[in-house]
């Protein structure tokens, strides 16, 4: 089976010089719930914006479902929903105009992306707030509008970037019964979150990022059966509870 | 259950999305949009046409004020067309939402050329009024077809026939058009 995400020696040097992913190889297979994980500045950001087109690629391959993302990143993106970590949108625009125009841009025509925006507006209980604009919208309604907005063309993979950074715990709680369902329809997800009892609940495969490269991959239960994902984390990232401990010592 | 998304040697909804998106946002800023361009336009006329007009000979028989209207017309008609595009490019940028753009096979441009090409472009003045190793830049200004185009229409009065004027505004804005349409291909200032 293809998978959904296949990425090999990724290598991404920005103009300045920096090093954002150095020799980054992972997979992503169809149907996953793929944890993501790093501390900030390991490369997870980076590796996303290579995926989706928004950076070019130094070195390496990124394929999504065998179309490929550096030759053709459209072709590719189309493949994608992306939550971004920021709200990259018109801030005066309303949550329907928001979600409808990057529909547009996937050339889904009017009928179907009404059909598609009442149903999404429905799902994430935005309904009351269709006519306000995103900059009048609380932390939690305006990640909701990202969420939809990423759902629009029914992606196949579906990435998000620390989706439920900053959104109440009622909420969170609706948005990872509203991914497990997405997942179980068959979307592939990708997520990063700094939230480990996210990656535990949710996850089925974890990878682990430093310095941008992968230092481990695997099932979540092998990351459960040693020291716990929390454990491997501080391990992998090499800053153990000890050193930590030490630091604040 | 997957939305199979096809993507078009041309993405007509894609491209048709951008155009609705600038009108609702311009229905927006009405003030900034509609308005200020009139007081600008209101302005140069009350100058040209009622203090510094009346001081001014008559132009191929036509007052100043008709002679300068039209040429002010086209210069708020151009600053207002790049002020627009140009300051929702920035935004868009800034706030990163062109990069959801990317994904539809579309658009960018840059230019810091409008005033000086407006003014040597025959708004205020005829070619013959220029000194003779100035009006080169008269002929080889498109914004002097636009205007020019736009006077003859207006009062019948012209230096350049029109269909030479037709010819070169649709061939510059044919060479624009792939310039604009390349650099949004490469992503060029979007893709680092």
């Amino acid at each position: 089976m293809t998978p959904a995400l296949s990425i090999t020696d990724l290598r991404k040097v920005y103009r300045s010089g920096t090093v954002a992913v150095d020799g980054l190889s992972m997979t992503v297979d169809e149907g996953d719930f793929f944890g993501f994980l790093g501390p900030n500045g390991a490369g997870k950001s980076t590796t996303i914006h290579c995926t989706t087109g928004i950076a070019t690629v130094t070195s390496g391959t990124i394929k999504v479902f065998g179309v490929d993302a550096v030759k053709d990143y459209r072709a590719a993106r189309s493949l994608v929903g992306l939550s971004p970590q920021e709200f990259n949108v018109d801030v005066w625009a309303t949550p329907v105009q928001i979600v409808d125009w990057v529909g547009g841009y996937f050339g889904i025509p009017a009928a179907e992306r009404k059909r598609r925006i009442d149903e999404l507006m429905e799902r994430f209980d935005l309904t009351q707030h269709l006519k306000k604009q995103f900059r009048e919208l609380s932390g939690g309604l305006k990640r909701r509008v990202i969420l939809a907005r990423a759902l629009i063309h029914k992606p196949r993979l579906l990435i998000l970037d620390e989706p439920t950074a900053g959104v109440d715990v009622e909420l969170r709680l609706d948005l990872w019964r509203y991914l497990s369902e997405l997942n179980r329809d068959g979307t592939t997800i990708l997520l990063t979150t700094h939230y480990l009892e996210e990656v535990e609940r949710l996850c089925r495969n974890i990878a682990i990022v430093s310095k941008g490269k992968i230092v481990r991959q695997g099932p979540k239960d092998d990351f459960l059966a040693g020291s716990g994902i929390e454990g491997a984390y501080l391990a992998a990232t090499g800053a153990t509870p000890d050193h930590i401990a030490a630091g604040a010592a | 259950m997957q939305t199979s998304v096809t993507t078009p040697a041309i993405n007509w909804i894609g491209l048709w999305t951008i155009i609705r998106r600038e009108v609702q946002r311009l229905m927006r800023v009405p003030i900034q949009a509609f308005i200020a361009p009139w007081v600008s336009a209101l302005m140069f006329i009350f100058i040209f046409g009622y203090v510094v007009g009346p001081r001014i000979a008559a132009i191929a028989g036509h007052r100043y004020l008709e002679f300068v209207l039209p040429g002010v017309l086209m210069m708020n008609i151009i600053n207002a067309a790049f002020l627009q595009a140009t300051s929702q490019i920035y935004f868009q940028r800034f706030m990163k939402y062109i990069e959801e753009a990317l994904v539809a096979q579309l658009t960018v441009l840059n230019i810091f050329l409008i005033a000086p090409l407006s003014f040597v472009g025959g708004v205020f003045n005829t070619v013959t009024m220029l000194p003779p190793f100035l009006r080169w830049l008269a002929w080889g200004n498109p914004f002097f077809y636009f205007i020019n185009g736009l006077r003859h229409s207006m009062i019948g009065f012209n230096e350049a026939p029109e269909p030479l004027g037709a010819v070169l505004s649709l061939a510059l804005l044919a060479i624009l058009s792939i310039g604009v349409w390349r650099l949004f291909s490469v992503g060029y200032g979007l893709r680092e």
